[in-house]
């Protein structure tokens, strides 16, 4: 062989092994893109599980408070109010106490009622989303702590218990943010009912924040309801900057099915 | 005319122009100084033709070009030296080895140039350049074994450093063959013109061509790495 031709052989053979090389990494590359999406997949799965779990066990704690002030403290506060009705021996001005006393006992019960309803989930999937949010609104503008106005556009349909619940979870947690941070007097609740899309949007007029730069920054409230929202397959925005209050969105699409809608809740009926 | 237009200098102005596009806003200070490495080398490509020619015709050492690619030589080691810094300063601290083979560059090269070559700068410090290749070749590999050691995923196809990598990887790697069997195509009996441009032709291309993808790379399709 020509040691010309031997020459270019070896030059070959030698740039081989580089182009070996470059075969190597970009597969072992590949693999790499393969193991990190399975990690990262792995994760989503067990932080969803792990939310899923957390929002059961929350619930159940809900329902066994709601249930032991429905079935025990509700009627002890009613046997209370019978026993002041057999009072008949008085002069006037005790009478009138025992009156005011029984009034009391009363609005007790009524307001221990309402929290028990508010805690169930039985009672929010009995009613369903558009009735318990019209009984809460009642109750808080009853209440006197804040003027709340629910308005709802569109023919309601029924979303599912689950998306219900968590529904209703982001409005009680929002609820909870308005009263105790943002100071506001008004409260514009607003449920769109449109054919592809769901709309759930809070309102109020209160001192509102700044935005968050990041989201390391976002409340535990706030992520709490994004990662809530996320879990039925809806998206939560929250906008506010200080002096124009603020505004939570939840946004969902109906007919998109989410995993955790089709599992049907543990023990959630005991 | 045409001993100026040969696949060597077209492909060196294209990716002169290349580099100049998508290079001149680039933060770096390395990928800037290709700019000033191509445009040099072109220059001396374009530059030496004439050199070569009267070379060709008195061959003595005073008419050779190697001068002019024995100062190449420094700007090629102190561009590769900015540029590996930053490449692979994203992983590790190169501060160390940087010294230390820049200090080794310039012993060798003085040591060659005073004590080896007969010519002094007249003749080119083949030594050198095997040198700077085995030591970017060193650098290409550890790159690589960084990028597969890396946690993060890059997407390799868009990725400007491991294009440009990958260029210098293959040209050095063939030039060091070159370098090895360059006594041997040189001699007359050997048709040497053709099989030594052959593959150095080949190599220039893999070089250029990977460099102007990863300019490419580098200006816009960065995000998608």
């Amino acid at each position: 062989m020509a040691i010309e031709v031997r020459i270019i052989l070896i030059t070959l053979i030698f740039l081989i092994a580089p182009a070996f090389l470059l075969i190597y990494v970009y597969i072992y590359n590949k693999r790499k893109k393969r193991h990190i999406e399975e990690k990262e997949h792995l994760k989503t799965t067990f932080q969803k599980e792990l939310l899923k779990t957390q929002i059961e066990v929350q619930e159940q704690t809900l329902n066994n408070i709601s249930r032991e002030i429905h079935d025990n403290i509700t009627q002890v506060l009613s046997f209370v109010k019978l026993n002041l009705g057999m009072i008949e021996e008085a002069d006037a001005a005790t009478k009138n106490k025992i009156t005011e006393s029984r009034e009391l006992v009363a609005q007790t019960i009524n307001d221990l009622r309402n929290l028990s309803k508010s805690m169930s989930f039985e009672h929010i999937a009995q009613l369903g989303l558009v009735k318990t949010l019209e009984i809460e609104m009642a109750r808080i503008s009853n209440s006197g702590l804040i003027n709340a106005n629910l308005v709802i556009t569109g023919e309601p349909y029924a979303l599912g218990e689950e998306r219900e619940l968590v529904l209703f979870r982001i409005f009680q947690e929002a609820l909870n943010n308005t009263l105790k941070h943002s100071g506001a007097k008004h409260l514009k609740i607003t449920l769109q009912y449109s054919e592809l899309l769901f709309n759930l949007t809070l309102e109020d007029d209160g001192a509102g924040f700044s935005a968050p730069d990041n989201e390391s920054t976002v409340g535990s409230g706030l992520k709490n309801m994004q990662s809530r929202a996320a879990l039925i397959g809806a998206s939560a925005e929250i906008s506010s900057s200080p002096g124009t209050g603020c505004c939570i969105t939840v946004t969902l699409n109906p007919f998109k099915q989410q995993a955790y809608i089709d599992d049907t809740p543990s023990d959630r009926s005991r | 005319m045409n001993e100026y237009i040969t696949p060597y200098t077209v492909i060196e102005v294209i990716c002169f122009i290349t580099a100049v596009i998508c290079l001149n806003k680039d933060k770096e200070p390395g990928w800037r100084a290709l700019i000033l490495l191509l445009f040099i080398t072109c220059f001396v490509e374009i530059g030496t033709i004439p050199m070569i020619n009267m070379f060709n015709k008195h061959s003595i050492a005073v008419n050779s070009n190697a001068w002019v690619y024995n100062i190449l030589l420094l700007l090629q080691m102190g561009v590769f030296t900015l540029m590996f810094d930053n490449i692979l300063g994203r992983f590790i601290s190169t501060r160390l080895v940087t010294i230390i083979s820049v200090i080794v560059f310039t012993l060798l090269y003085l040591y060659e140039l005073f004590y080896i070559n007969k010519e002094g700068i007249f003749e080119y410090n083949s030594i050198t350049n095997s040198f700077i290749s085995v030591l970017f070749i060193i650098h290409c590999l550890y790159y690589y074994y960084l990028i597969l050691r890396e946690d993060t995923y890059i997407n390799l196809k868009f990725s400007a450093e491991f294009w440009w990598v990958t260029g210098t990887l293959l040209f050095y790697y063939g030039n060091i063959v070159c370098n090895v069997f360059y006594n041997v195509l040189k001699q007359p009996q050997y048709n040497k013109a053709v099989h030594y441009s052959y593959i150095i032709n080949t190599l220039i291309l893999i070089l250029y061509g990977c460099w102007i993808y990863s300019f490419i790379c580098r200006k816009w399709l960065s995000k998608f790495e």
